[in-house]
C-alpha cells in the first residue's frame, strides 16, 4: 500500500473513533478534539508524501514548521494550527470542565470538527492522487448526549 | 594547508582550509588547558559560533517583536510567556476568558504564520499556544525549567 494510501486509511479509521465519541458527545468531546486533530494530522502527512521536499514528518515540530513554511499549504495550516492547539488544551488543560467551558461540546463540533477539519480536508483534497479515498467529516453524524 | 600569515603590520589570519583534512589546530586558552582538535572540527566549530550569534540576534529581535504583539492585545492578555519546548521555542499566551475566542484564535495563527515565513527569524522553530484562564499552576505545565520569560503587562519582560 502506497504511504499515502495507509494515511489516509488511518484518517478514516480516526473518523470512525470520532463518530463513535460522538455518540456521547457531552462527555467525550476533549477527545473528540483530539482524534480530529489526529485526523488532520494523518490527512497532512498523506498530502506531505507527495511531497518530494517534504515527505514524511518526524515529530510535531517538524510538521507544523513545513506546513507553516510551505506557501502552497498555507490554508491547510491556517486550519491546521487552531486544531492543534485546540487538541493541546483538550489533553493537558485537566480539572473540572475546563475543557467544557472553554469550548462546549456543540462548539467542537461546529468549530473543530464542521470548520477547521472541514477546510484542512477540502484544502487536502488538491494534493492527494486518490482524493476520493478521504472520507468526508460532513459525513459524520452529529451526537448530542441529551437526545 | 593550515597557515599562519605573520606580516607585521596586518592582524594575524590563521586560515583554517577544508582540504587539509589530516590538520589539526592546537588551542591555547587563557588558562592553559590545551586542546588540539582537527581542522575539520575546528571549522564546524566556528561555523556553530557563527550561528550562535546570528541566533541570539534573531532570538532578542523575536523577544521585541513579541512584546509588541502582546500590546496590541493587552485588552485579552491576562499573562505570557516565552519558553522551550521539544526542539524550538514556544510563544504561551494565556487569555483572560476561559471561553474560546475565534479572533483571537486567528491572530495567533497570523502571528505564527507571520513569524514562520519572516526571513529575520529564519533559525528561530517558534510554537504559538493560547490558553484560556486557568490558575498558575496549570500554566507552569508548560513552561520549561531551563528557560521562561514572562512578559509583564506593563510593556517590560522579566
Amino acid at each position: 500500500m502506497a504511504a499515502e494510501a495507509k494515511h489516509i486509511a488511518s484518517a478514516n479509521r480516526t473518523q470512525l473513533t470520532i463518530s463513535h465519541l460522538l455518540e456521547k458527545r457531552d462527555q467525550n468531546s476533549p477527545w473528540v478534539a483530539t482524534t480530529a486533530f489526529y485526523k488532520a494530522l494523518h490527512i497532512v502527512e498523506a498530502v506531505f508524501d507527495n511531497d518530494r521536499n517534504i515527505g514524511h514528518s518526524s515529530d510535531h515540530h517538524c510538521r507544523e514548521n513545513s506546513l507553516k513554511r510551505t506557501r502552497k499549504y498555507d490554508h491547510i495550516a491556517r486550519h491546521y494550527l487552531p486544531l492543534s492547539r485546540a487538541s493541546i488544551v483538550a489533553r493537558y488543560l485537566l480539572g473540572d470542565d475546563v475543557f467544557e467551558s472553554y469550548l462546549p461540546p456543540e462548539a467542537v463540533v461546529s468549530k473543530l470538527l464542521h470548520h477547521h477539519l472541514r477546510q484542512i480536508e477540502k484544502a487536502a483534497k488538491r494534493f492527494l492522487r486518490e482524493p476520493d479515498k478521504l472520507d468526508d467529516i460532513s459525513a459524520v453524524a452529529v451526537g448530542n448526549d441529551s437526545c | 594547508m593550515s597557515q599562519v600569515d605573520t606580516t607585521a603590520s596586518r592582524p594575524t589570519v590563521v586560515e583554517l582550509h577544508f582540504e587539509d583534512k589530516e590538520g589539526r589546530v592546537r588551542i591555547v586558552p587563557p588558562n592553559r588547558d590545551l586542546m588540539t582538535i582537527p581542522v575539520a572540527m575546528a571549522i564546524e566549530a566556528c561555523r556553530a559560533f557563527d550561528q550562535q550569534v546570528v541566533f541570539k540576534d534573531q532570538f532578542d529581535m523575536l523577544v521585541d517583536c513579541l512584546g509588541r504583539w502582546i500590546n496590541g492585545h493587552r485588552e485579552q492578555i491576562g499573562d505570557a510567556y516565552l519558553t522551550i519546548r521539544d526542539a524550538g521555542l514556544l510563544f504561551l499566551v494565556v487569555h483572560r476568558a476561559t471561553s474560546y475566542d475565534d479572533a483571537f484564535e486567528s491572530a495567533l495563527t497570523d502571528l505564527d504564520l507571520e513569524i514562520a515565513n519572516d526571513d529575520d527569524y529564519s533559525l528561530i522553530n517558534l510554537s504559538v499556544l493560547g490558553l484560556p484562564s486557568v490558575d498558575e499552576q496549570s500554566v507552569h505545565t508548560f513552561l520549561s525549567n531551563k528557560m521562561a520569560l514572562r512578559y509583564q503587562m506593563d510593556g517590560g519582560r522579566s
